[in-house]
């Protein structure tokens, strides 16, 4: 009996010790980890906030535009590294790219565009060919979000199609890849994903511009080659150089597609 | 005596039977979603708006990294994404807690990164500076193997440059006293 009761006390006497120690590494721990009134720590917490949670609701009355400025763009290739990490592109596809055309003497044009551009533009190749150049320069390319897309009306199941925001998106889970749309678009954005086995192409990083960003190759651009906004905002960039009196044109305008990409300053050669 | 109409009985059971065939095999196969919008499933839309980020943008690195965001806004860099040299920032860090080193790039790596966009290559503007790396460190009678960081500090590439260049002017200044 005598021993009983003691075992028992020296057992309770081990609980409340563990007990404790463990609200005192959890409470340390807390303490540690939560600084109070930190300024910093909100303005972190605000801005993971917008990067995750937050999805602005479509925008139907937005008129969004993409603007390359030719003269603008060096060629890095950063837009096409930014763009696959950030849609898991695989190797070897690209939903950006960025061309070079050089205009020799006699006013012939070579194009080139070494993995699309993405580990950038060495001077070997070109010239080994080419003399003497009289132009050069680079293009970026990317989806051009028609206004009428030839895309979409060829899809057979309707898994392309273009929001009400204006974005020519595809539907993944419907899609069944049967690369019609990849043969319809005249500016050749669109390819079959060799993981996913869909049909995919640029999306104007839809995803981040719902969150209120902009699109990662228009954030990883070093020059600001690459503009993005609304063209009904009249404070925004493009709506500004949209009114403006430069020179801005689009790809293949006759085939009557309506791009709402546009190039500042696009030389006649481009195609 | 059979139904004279009989005929017309059997015609509208059949018709009947297809239209309900088609408007419930629509009703079964068609996602819920399916007409929102338009022609499409609706839902497809939220599902691509849902999709996580990878980069976010120089304000997210900001909150921890303010020494640098601020050496960085007065400097030639000032517009480049943090992310285009260090990597996205949901492979460093989610919210405030860092779970990842970034890969910071040295010695040859580095190189390469500065020169993709400063070497001198056909088709970039002319007024957008650019060196041929070899000469670049010939005429400043530096090593070879020299990495940029070694005088340019990355962040802000002419920060000590300049500062050099204005103790000489200002030793000169004082010698021509």
């Amino acid at each position: 009996m005598r021993t009983k009761i003691t075992q028992e006390y020296i057992d309770r006497d081990r609980r409340s010790f563990l007990d404790k120690v463990f609200k005192g590494t959890i409470g340390g721990s807390l303490m540690l980890m939560i600084p109070m009134h930190s300024p910093l720590f909100a303005e972190v917490l605000n801005e993971e906030k917008s990067l995750k949670d937050t999805i602005d609701p479509m925008n139907p009355n937005a008129n969004y535009c993409f603007i390359v400025d030719v003269s603008g763009c060096i060629g890095c290739g950063n837009c096409c590294v930014a763009d696959r990490k950030e849609n898991d592109v695989p190797e070897g596809q690209y939903r950006t790219w960025v061309e070079r055309y050089v205009i020799d003497m006699m006013n012939k044009v070579y194009v080139d565009a070494p993995h699309g551009g993405e580990k950038g533009y060495s001077n070997i190749p070109i010239l080994d060919t080419i003399k003497e150049v009289k132009e050069a320069f680079f293009v970026p390319k990317l989806c051009n979000m028609c206004d009428e897309p030839s895309c979409t009306q060829v899809c057979p199941v309707a898994a392309t199609f273009t929001t009400p925001d204006g974005f020519v998106l595809i539907d993944k889970e419907h899609c069944v890849a049967c690369g019609y749309c990849v043969q319809a678009c005249p500016y050749g954005v669109r390819f079959i994903n060799e993981e996913r086995k869909t049909a995919d192409k640029c999306t104007w990083c839809y995803h981040r511009v719902r969150k209120g960003k902009l699109p990662a190759c228009v954030n990883a651009c070093p020059t600001g080659a690459r503009k993005f906004g609304d063209l009904n905002d009249k404070e925004s960039e493009v709506a500004k150089i949209y009114y403006s009196k430069s020179r801005l044109s689009v790809l293949k305008k006759e085939l009557g597609n309506e791009p709402q990409l546009y190039y500042i300053d696009l030389h006649g050669e481009v195609v | 005596m059979e139904n004279p109409n009989r005929f017309w009985i059997r015609l509208t059971v059949v018709f009947v039977g297809i239209i309900a065939v088609v408007v419930l095999g629509r009703m079964a196969m068609l996602p819920e979603s399916w007409g929102k919008y338009g022609y499409y499933r609706g839902d497809s839309i939220e599902e691509e708006a849902q999709r996580a980020m990878k980069y976010g943008t120089n304000e997210s690195c900001k909150g921890c990294h303010s020494e640098v965001s601020e050496l960085k806004s007065h400097s030639a860099h000032q517009r480049l994404s943090c992310e285009m040299c260090h990597a996205p920032v949901s492979e460093h860090a989610k919210g405030s807690n860092k779970f990842a080193v970034m890969p910071t790039k040295k010695g040859k790596e580095q190189i390469g990164l500065c020169l993709s966009c400063h070497q001198k290559t056909i088709g970039r503007p002319e007024k957008f500076p650019m060196i041929d790396h070899a000469r670049h460190l010939a005429a400043q009678k530096v090593k070879p193997s020299h990495t940029c960081d070694q005088c340019h500090t990355v962040h802000a590439p002419l920060e000590n440059i300049n500062h050099v260049k204005d103790q000489r002017s200002l030793k000169e200044a004082l010698n021509e006293n």
